[in-house]
């Protein structure tokens, strides 16, 4: 891969609902992340951003998000089906996703692992918890971890 | 084991009684009855040997011991040999009677026999039991010389019941005694039925009668087992009454005879008296003939009736009248033929005309009638009693043939009538089966539901609580100037009320999710997850002074999940309730009482009122307050459900400020 230096470090957030959405890029703002956060609404977007179609037809597919955040209930297209979706193209088969989701149940939890999601964290209710996690989960992905 | 023992020791009881007597000459004891062949003492012996084999073999359960084996050894061979020989004797005429050579000499022992069939029997006894020592294995084989043995002498014994003596005197079961015959059905079944394969046994009959749900064959049962006894009564009735009747056929065709041969001697002598006239007529030698032809029959005749007046003294005097009087007429009759010869016709002629020839006969005719009369009247008596046989046979073919035939018709009318009941009943079952099978679906679409609903509850609802702690924390965070200290505390109880619904949610599902667990059964060891979590919980508070104490090598059958999580919930609380005690103390042990193990958690801390010991295990319900303590009021309700689900059940006993004591049983 050419050029990554060059290209600017972004997150894509899939995420259906305002409210958790202002309090994920809250968290990570109050984080001192300051990274470009790309949001799509729905599993539709999710997937048009990704592999460059659609409304976002012009993007350069290699200039990937250093992490995808999850969420699993979305309209139109639900989360895993977006995940399986990604793990199945050889372009996008390494891109790192976090599901980031309310559930805890175990089901979806294998399902996830299964399905090839590089993490899996439950959204707290506690606003500090929340925090927290965000902040840990955006300083990984963002800083310590290394794509391709 | 038990039938072995039992068939022993009956024969040895069976077999000292006939040798007894024969010793004190009790002939009951030996044949039973007086025109039953006897059992021959060196037939006791010989089941006294077997006897003891299989005494001996009943013993020993695996392996014989030694010295076992070598008398069953001994008897096998000491039978077979045996058998052999005597059963050879039958048809080689050897000389060497062992009966004799022991027994001979007392008295009462005159001539006893061993029937042929006996000795086959006793070679084939001797047989089982070698090969039971060398082969046992070879069980078929066993079962085949059984089954052999007991079939002959079962059709032997039969035949005595059915007085059928034609059976038991045939060659090959030459005077078979009923009591030999008993002792071998005895002896084989106690040797082969312990080793008879299951499907070749009869079934149990005392289940049959006891058990409940063959209540509806019974009537069924009874019934053909009335057919039985009604068919088997009729045929021994009817084949001993044809006996009678072959008996009173024979003797009719006696007194018969009897009467004809009377007859005949009186015809012959008229025939005689005839020739004699006839020749004095004519004087042809050939008008003589019926005269030697009626000497020589009255000679053949009136011996026969000698011999037959022996065991009728009371004729006796008549016979030997008919004699004298027989003699002295013909006596008569040669002279006048003589006389003939002789002077001629006149001079025999004279002689004719006396009253002699005449008295004579009339003697003799006397003689005769008062044998035949009494003869007569027997015969008439006989064939009466004949006609009676005939007509106790017949009815007693007719009616035991009716009687059965009714009773089978019977039979088959309830056979039906209970196939008819068990369809229904069989339609009944599988009826609920469908019930229940649509039931068991209804349940599980509702378990189905109740999944998707806590999954629904888990994602849908906690989404907006996050919203409002969330941005409530916001509030407080980014705009705390805009708000007086009023408006702050309120905010922080909002985001507090929040953080507790969110732990009222996840107390929900917990339970849900135990009671949708599937509780697996494995060996767990409670001590280790006990000394796991108590070790956390002062991982987590390092500051404070606790006394644990945990009794090693509890274990238990039950489900590693759930309780992992029940004893969290016991130990959690023995933690939280104690948090405020200097000196902590933590108990978990168990005892013994009527037998079952109950596991306890001790603690020293607040503990609670027993008035409200009841509401302790419900849902939601708390005895104190969430600032004396924090708590949803779930995690005693989940450990109870927990414990039930494994069948065992809990409880606990406090006094306030003295702590607490759990107790629990798992099944």
């Amino acid at each position: 891969m050419q050029g990554t230096l060059n290209r600017t470090k972004y997150i894509l957030l899939v995420e259906d609902n305002k409210d958790d959405e202002d309090l994920t890029v809250r968290a990570l703002r109050k984080g001192n992340i300051v990274n470009e956060i790309v949001i799509t609404r729905d599993g539709a977007e999710a997937l048009d951003f990704i592999f460059c179609r659609g409304p976002h037809q012009g993007r350069d597919p290699h200039h990937r998000p250093q992490v995808v955040l999850l969420d699993l209930k979305l309209p139109k297209i639900d989360g895993l089906e977006v995940l399986a979706k990604i793990r199945s193209e050889e372009t996008t088969k390494t891109l790192p996703v976090v599901i980031l989701t309310s559930s805890r149940e175990e089901s979806d939890l294998i399902r996830g692992y299964s399905l090839g999601a590089n993490s899996y964290i439950c959204k707290p209710v506690d606003m500090n918890q929340f925090t927290d996690a965000i902040q840990q989960l955006g300083l990984y992905w963002l800083v310590l971890n290394e794509i391709i | 084991m038990i039938p072995r023992q039992v068939s022993a020791l009956l024969i040895f009881l069976i077999s000292t009684a006939a040798m007894g007597g024969w010793f004190y000459g009790i002939s009951v004891l030996v044949n039973i009855r007086a025109e039953w062949p006897a059992m021959a003492p060196l037939v006791a012996v010989g089941f006294f040997l077997s006897a003891a084999a299989s005494l001996g073999r009943s013993v020993a359960s695996e392996k014989y011991p030694v010295w076992i084996q070598r008398g069953t050894f001994a008897a096998g061979v000491l039978l077979v040999l045996g058998g052999a020989y005597i059963f050879g004797r039958h048809f080689f005429a050897w000389s060497f009677d062992p009966n004799a050579w022991t027994f001979g000499k007392n008295p009462h022992f005159m001539d006893p026999e061993v029937a042929p069939a006996t000795a086959l029997c006793f070679l084939l006894t001797g047989l089982w039991l070698l090969t039971d020592l060398f082969r046992p294995s070879w069980s078929f084989l066993k079962f085949l010389l059984s089954l052999f043995v007991i079939l002959t002498c079962a059709l032997i014994l039969v035949s005595y019941v059915y007085g059928a003596s034609s059976l038991y005197q045939l060659p090959l079961f030459v005077k078979m005694s009923v009591l030999t015959a008993a002792q071998f059905v005895i002896l084989h079944f106690g040797l082969s039925y312990p080793e008879t394969p299951e499907a070749l046994r009869p079934p149990s009959l005392l289940r049959f009668l006891r058990d409940k749900s063959t209540a509806g064959e019974r009537p069924l049962f009874i019934t053909l087992l009335i057919v039985f006894s009604v068919f088997l009564g009729a045929s021994i009735f009817a084949s001993h009454s044809l006996n009678r009747l072959v008996q009173t056929i024979s003797l009719v065709s006696e007194t018969q005879t009897r009467v004809d041969e009377l007859d005949q001697l009186l015809l012959s002598l008229l025939n005689a008296e005839s020739g004699q006239r006839g020749y004095l007529l004519t004087g042809e030698y050939d008008c003589l003939t019926p005269y030697f032809e009626g000497a020589e029959e009255h000679a053949r005749v009136l011996a026969r009736l000698r011999e037959w007046v022996q065991g009728h003294p009371e004729y006796q005097e008549a016979v030997n009248e008919i004699d004298r009087n027989s003699e002295v007429k013909f006596r008569t009759l040669a002279n006048n033929i003589i006389l003939f010869r002789t002077k001629g016709f006149e001079a025999a002629k004279k002689a004719v005309q006396t009253d002699l020839g005449i008295e004579t006969m009339k003697k003799i005719r006397q003689s005769i009638a008062f044998i035949k009369n009494d003869q007569v009247a027997l015969l008439r008596q006989q064939k009466g009693e004949n006609q009676t046989e005939v007509h106790k046979t017949v009815a007693s073919l007719t009616i035991g043939s009716f009687l059965a035939a009714l009773l089978l018709f019977a039979s088959m009318n309830l056979y039906v009538k209970t196939s008819l009941r068990r369809g229904e009943v069989e339609e009944k079952v599988r009826h609920l089966n469908h019930r229940l099978e649509k039931k068991i679906h209804e349940v599980e679409v509702v378990n189905k539901e109740l999944e998707s609903f806590s999954y629904s509850v888990s994602h849908d609802l906690r989404t907006p609580l996050r919203a409002m702690a969330g941005f409530s924390n916001i509030l407080l965070e980014d705009h705390l100037q805009s708000l007086n200290e009023e408006g702050q505390k309120h905010l922080k109880r909002i985001i507090a009320a929040s953080e507790r619904m969110s732990r009222l949610i996840n107390g929900i599902l917990d339970l849900s999710r135990i009671s949708r667990h599937e509780v697996q059964r494995e060996r767990v060891s409670l001590s280790q997850l006990a000394r796991q979590q108590l070790d956390e919980l002062c991982h987590m508070d390092p500051e404070r002074v606790v006394d644990l104490t945990v009794e090693p090598e509890l274990e238990v059958q039950g489900d590693a999940m759930l309780l992992a999580v029940f004893l969290q919930n016991l130990l959690g609380n023995a933690w939280k309730f104690t948090s405020k005690k200097e000196r902590a103390k933590i108990e978990f042990g168990s005892f013994l009482r009527h037998g079952q193990r109950i596991f306890f958690v001790r603690d020293n801390g607040a503990g609670f009122d027993m008035a409200y010991s009841e509401k302790l295990f419900g849902t939601f319900q708390r005895l104190h307050t969430e600032q004396e303590f924090a708590g949803t009021g779930v995690g005693l309700a989940t450990a109870r459900r927990i414990v039930r689900l494994h069948g065992g059940d809990i409880w606990a006993e406090s006094k306030v400020n003295e702590g607490a004591t759990f107790y629990f049983t798992l099944s």
